[in-house]
């Protein structure tokens, strides 16, 4: 059922570009649901009908009770 | 699963989710005219949420695992267009994205390692040997799974109370 000792032994981590690509997509995945936050469901600024429509819906689910 | 794993991470974190998701967001204002089409997309979504991560649970290759996530995922995106919210959907879509790319990149990396075995049945101990991939696929789950402060917790955690805030009973079911 598990690995052979001689593979468990070889694995290694991969080659540094691929590392690069993953610790930016790690960063991403931490960070950026919060950078992002205002910009994509945030309350909108003023005179801007449509988003400011759907930011109340958003702030009334905020703090709803129950 | 039949692809190679960079096509899957291509596929599974920007491709196959946004076709679908996206052509119903930009459809939302034909959507947005029958209540009843929006109940039946709200629960449709609802159920696929559940019923994708029941499955991801006994599946035994880790990509298989990371694919039926993503439907999971998807359902949830489905679930807030039905209850009109379009941002949060697109929001979720967005951060979706990112960590699913990391998941499946990080598990192309391990297979890789391992030559080629895809059994999570025959994994273990695997820190000892890639302790940045170990992390980053942690990272990955944790942001996943909603995990507090981290990215996939600001669009699920969004899109669970405007279902719930919706005050419907598709919403309610969905929440």
């Amino acid at each position: 059922m598990e690995l052979d000792k001689k593979t468990f032994e070889k694995a290694h981590e991969p080659g540094q570009p691929m590392t690069i690509t993953l610790i930016i997509l790690g960063v991403a995945s931490i960070y950026i649901g919060y950078v992002m936050k205002d910009l994509m469901i945030g309350p909108g600024v003023e005179n801007v009908e449509l988003i400011a429509k759907e930011g109340q819906h958003g702030i009334e689910s905020e703090f709803i009770e129950g | 699963m039949e692809a190679p794993t960079p096509v899957s991470a291509l596929i599974h974190a920007a491709t196959m989710v946004t076709a679908g998701v996206f052509i119903m967001l930009r459809t939302s204002p034909i959507i947005g005219t029958s209540e009843k089409l929006m109940t039946t997309i709200a629960v449709v979504g609802a159920m696929t949420a559940f019923f994708a991560a029941t499955v991801g649970l006994v599946q035994n290759d880790i990509k298989k695992v990371i694919a039926y996530s993503t439907c999971s995922q998807l359902g949830y995106m489905v679930l807030a267009i039905g209850v009109g919210a379009n941002t949060s959907s697109i929001f979720h879509l967005f951060n979706h994205a990112f960590f699913k790319a990391l998941l499946f990149l990080s598990a192309g990396s391990i297979i890789h390692a391992i030559a080629d075995e895809q059994d999570i049945r025959k994994m273990g101990g695997l820190i000892t040997r890639q302790p940045y991939t170990y992390s980053l696929m942690l990272v990955g789950s944790m942001s996943l799974m909603g995990f507090p402060f981290m990215t996939g917790f600001y669009s699920k955690d969004s899109i669970i109370e405007m279902a719930y805030g919706s005050y419907s009973i598709a919403g309610t079911f969905g929440h």
